[in-house]
């Protein structure tokens, strides 16, 4: 069976971001439907569609609305997180430019499922120009009927409230994001409470990534067994991978969960630029441990898989390293990261971002012992499962994994005193 | 309602009982297990950040935070396995890592959270070699506050304080990761009448009181329990002192008072102890004089007058039993004049501590029976007026002055040197409430008791130590000896005259305070017969 786009399938349209072409293409077709049904047919269809929360943790959608208390009488909230910040991510930027009603369709639907009438849209700082296209989708939507009071006569009412952040990655972490909608610092809160209990303005709240919503009207549309034919048994449906680094085509591609890494690599990206051999993959964004290329031969691109190989499949952001790249440098850069992004609230993470990234900086400068290994291998330990959130496990997994499969790079820079590498690399011209 | 359920858990194999819902450090430092922490602070909001308070509990694969574990049935808490051990040192581990480690010229050292915890839960051989981080010191906060940024460990407690406490938004944590910093809002400063609390509060060194700072280790302090005399709150407070000398005060717990808190003029209240005080004696033309030729002038002028020109004013902020000394002294003079009251403009009352009151015993008066009657012996004061503490001529402006003028023989026994004193005939220092044992009445009737942390300063004694004394001299008998005439002495008579205080014992009055009203409604069930009460 040929492979039929989700994510995707306007993309290369003219004009897809416009209202005319999303309804040229079917769109808002099943919007009145869904409006018709009763919410918790919606959230049973996606329960069973098995769809996973595509922003990074891969939590099942369905379950996650589950959560809400029932038969509240307080407001329910629907955040959808367009923070998009894992370094190595960009599916979620692309969606909202080129086919931002996919996104208000499948926002308003999951409004509807979770009775929700008042949705935010928190959107990164530096998205401007994907600021600016959802917000003229949203006018045109509202325009339309498909937002707003009775929305298509269905007595449903939806607003979507779209919020500017300032450019902090903590701000995608779902209270922090909740807090920063609510005018303070951007810093996760201590759970519990979870948000679908206290969430946003102390009321009952769903946080949920963009291409999540975006796969929700076509789940709707063509019902879950749909869904669940494609991808694995555990993870079905089609993800975006979001491939950067050293390949010939960088770019998002929408795969089917399950699909074999190197076929997304050479298949899609057109494999690894100028014919160099391939090094290591991070393959869900800067947090997750990295894989050598021995390893990204074997796995496929879904999260059961990814998982048994001691990674994960985050947010589907594909690093691809070739033979060049300084694994210390590397790591470098990313530590220095996360350092900067470290809110700042948890010691472990506050400290252990900035003790690490300066550990780093200092072996690849030629300064650094081999003391200083053991040093970062037990900081990581230490970061790990310690703090409110996840950036100190974000920090510290790729700290563990490079330090593991890639050792002897490390000590090489220590005994020579130096990075051996001679060449400057991809990473090194973007440091630089 | 479901929050006074209590409930068993174990604590470290042992079962215990705490009442549901209950903070679960606070369950375990009630059962005396330690755990450390910095962030959490039962006053304030609960924020998780320190990661100290980890314990294990079963079940739960990760460590938790105790301080974000409300307490609950059946809970299996380890607070000492080998993996939060390890845990507390690798955040031990992470605080100083960028820490100054600048405790022999730190404020804080001796009390700090930091100290201690390394000492019992540390203990590693540093692995930092590199640069720390640097960041602003001696930051001026605010009147009372100076901080050091490099030494805080970012536990916001002080912004906690000042936000849900206090109800004003000075500090908050700028910047991100290992710069973050507390500072003031931008054009704002600490200076809100409770800022003082956050140096109390503040676990380690960052934040110091620019009143305390540098003049005493606190290793050489002892601390003394006693009340604040600042309002009718009577906040508890420990009196921190030195070589005779109070080198600061803090508030001392009392939730059905003050809570942990303690506003900053009464924090810088003590300094009325060792500043303007009437060490010995005054006397018109002379000025300040030995104590026993005041004494001999008081006397005289006592001895000659017909009880009926003399006139007494006692003093809310006199010590309940100083307010007896001297309803006792006055009624040795029949026909003579009592009142008892303050001519001091009353204060700002807030919602948190301050009382519009500004006198600690003003209760006290009543329930002896000596408020009221100010005012009459303002428009017609006797020919010898003896005040009691009281400034009437500093707080009571012109129209006092004025009429304190037309007073023959205006005498006053009183802790300070006051415009009262320096218009009077002949004048007595006084000991102050640190200088005594003894008891103030709060504004709802809350009996509390305050000891003695110095030795009297210079000739002052206490005052029903003077009035036997006088009393003596004039051949009349007041019904205790003039030395020692400590609080146990008096209480006898005290409690037997005064109805307010029926079978309440000086000796037995508990930590937190006796409510009078209460207490005497419970001695009186406990002192009825069974029968006629109760139902059917």
């Amino acid at each position: 069976m040929a492979f039929e786009p989700i994510l995707t399938r306007n993309f290369t349209k003219r004009d897809s971001h416009r209202l005319a072409t999303y309804e040229a293409g079917g769109g808002y077709g099943v919007l009145r439907k869904a409006l018709a049904m009763a919410p918790e047919a919606l959230v049973e269809e996606v329960k069973a569609s098995g769809l996973r929360g595509r922003g990074g943790a891969g939590f099942p959608t369905g379950m996650k609305w589950g959560f809400l208390p029932k038969g509240t009488d307080r407001a329910i909230y629907l955040c959808v997180n367009a923070d998009e910040s894992e370094p190595g991510t960009f599916k979620d930027r692309e969606i909202m430019e080129r086919d931002p009603h996919m996104l208000i369709e499948g926002t308003v639907i999951s409004s509807h499922a979770i009775r929700c009438r008042h949705a935010y849209v928190y959107i990164r700082g530096e998205f401007e120009f994907a600021h600016r296209r959802l917000r003229e989708a949203l006018d045109e939507a509202r325009r339309a009927g498909y937002v707003g009071k009775n929305i298509l006569g269905s007595g449903v009412d939806l607003e979507i409230t779209i919020h500017l952040g300032a450019g902090a990655y903590i701000c995608g972490e779902e209270t922090a994001l909740l807090e920063s909608i609510e005018g303070k610092k951007g810093q996760p809160r201590l759970k519990p409470p979870f948000p679908a209990i206290v969430g946003l303005f102390g009321c009952p709240t769903i946080v949920n990534n963009v291409e999540t919503l975006a796969a929700v009207p076509w789940i709707v549309e063509r019902g879950a067994k749909a869904y669940r034919a494609i991808g694995t048994e555990k993870s079905p449906g089609t993800k975006l991978f979001s491939v950067s680094g050293h390949v010939e085509r960088p770019g998002n591609y929408e795969v089917a969960l399950g699909t074999p890494m190197m076929e997304l690599i050479e298949k899609h990206a057109g494999g690894v630029r100028g014919g160099r051999r391939l090094k290591a993959v991070i393959p869900g964004g800067s947090s997750t441990p990295v894989l050598t290329a021995e390893e990204c031969a074997r796995v496929t691109l879904d999260y059961e898989s990814l998982q048994a190989a001691g990674t994960f499949l985050g947010s589907g952001g594909v690093i691809v390293m070739d033979e060049g790249t300084c694994m210390v440098w590397a790591l470098s850069i990313i530590e220095d990261f996360y350092a900067h992004e470290s809110c700042g609230q948890c010691t472990p993470c506050r400290e252990g971002t900035g003790w690490v990234a300066r550990i780093l900086r200092n072996i690849e400068a030629g300064h650094g012992k081999m003391s200083d290994l053991d040093v970062l291998a037990s900081v990581a330990r230490n970061m790990m499962g310690t703090t409110i959130c996840p950036l100190s496990d974000a920090a510290a997994m790729p700290l563990e994994s490079f330090l593991v499969k890639f050792r002897g790079e490390f000590e090489e820079h220590v005994r020579r005193g130096g990075c051996p590498l001679a060449g400057r690399s991809f990473l090194e011209a973007v440091r630089a | 309602m479901s929050e006074t359920k209590t409930i068993t858990l174990f604590l470290n194999g042992a079962d215990v009982r705490a009442r549901e819902g209950r903070n679960l450090v606070d369950v375990c430092e009630e059962h005396g297990v330690d755990v450390p922490h910095f962030c959490y602070h039962p006053g304030l909001k609960v924020e998780g950040n320190c990661r100290m308070c980890m314990v294990e509990i079963e079940g739960m694969p990760k460590l938790q935070v105790a301080c974000n574990m409300p307490a609950r049935e059946g809970l299996k808490v380890h607070t000492n396995t080998e993996k939060v051990k390890e845990a507390q040192r690798a955040v031990l581990e992470f605080l100083l890592v960028n820490h100054p480690i600048d405790c022999p010229i730190c404020d804080q050292a001796g009390e700090c959270y930091l100290q201690d915890y390394y000492m019992l839960h540390g203990k590693y051989r540093s692995r930092l070699e590199d640069e720390k981080v640097h960041k602003p010191k001696v930051v001026d906060l605010g009147p009372l506050v100076v901080l050091d940024t490099e030494r805080c460990v970012l536990c916001s407690r002080c912004v906690r304080f000042c936000r849900d406490v206090a109800g004003v938004e000075e500090l908050y944590i700028k910047n991100r990761g290992d710069h973050s910093e507390i500072t003031t809002f931008p054009g704002r400063v600490l200076e809100n009448p409770y800022s003082g609390n956050v140096v109390d509060i503040c676990p380690v060194g960052a934040l110091t009181s620019k009143d305390f700072r540098f003049k005493c280790r606190v290793w050489y302090l002892k601390s003394t329990p006693s009340v604040c005399p600042g309002c009718a709150r009577g906040c508890n407070t420990h009196v921190d002192h030195h070589a005779n000398e109070i080198q600061r005060l803090r508030p001392r717990e009392n939730a059905a008072v003050n809570a942990w808190w303690l506003c900053d003029e009464g924090r810088l209240g003590y300094r009325s102890v060792h500043e303007g005080r009437l060490l010995g004696g005054w006397l018109r033309g002379k000025g300040e004089t030995g104590a026993r030729e005041a004494f001999e002038e008081i006397a005289g002028l006592l001895a000659v007058a017909a009880a009926s020109e003399v006139g007494f004013v006692a003093s809310p902020d006199l010590p309940l039993e100083a307010q007896f000394a001297v309803k006792r002294f006055a009624a040795l003079f029949a026909g003579a004049r009592v009142a008892g009251g303050s001519l001091r403009p009353p204060w700002i009352e807030d919602g948190l501590l301050r009382k519009a009151d500004r006198h600690p015993n003003t209760k006290g008066l009543e329930i002896l029976g000596l408020a009221g009657g100010l005012d009459a012996i303002l428009e017609r004061p006797p020919r010898l007026l003896v005040v009691f503490e009281e400034d009437l001529v500093g707080d009571g402006g012109e129209r006092a002055r004025a009429t304190l003028a037309r007073v023959e023989s205006l005498v006053v026994l009183g802790t300070r040197r006051t415009a009262t004193v320096e218009g009077a005939r002949a004048a007595l220092g006084v000991a102050t409430y640190a200088e005594l044992d003894g008891t103030f009445v709060n504004f709802e009737g809350r009996l509390q008791r305050f000891r003695r942390a110095l030795n009297p300063l210079g000739e002052a004694r206490a005052l029903p130590e003077i009035l036997a004394d006088l009393a003596a001299r004039l051949g009349k008998e007041i019904g205790w000896r003039p030395t020692p005439a400590g609080p146990e002495v008096l209480w006898r008579d005290l409690a037997r005259e005064t109805p307010a205080l029926e079978g309440v014992h000086f000796a037995e009055i508990p930590a937190e305070g006796l409510r009078l009203d209460l207490a005497r409604e419970a001695i009186a069930s406990a002192g009825a017969p069974t029968e006629g009460r109760g139902g059917p």
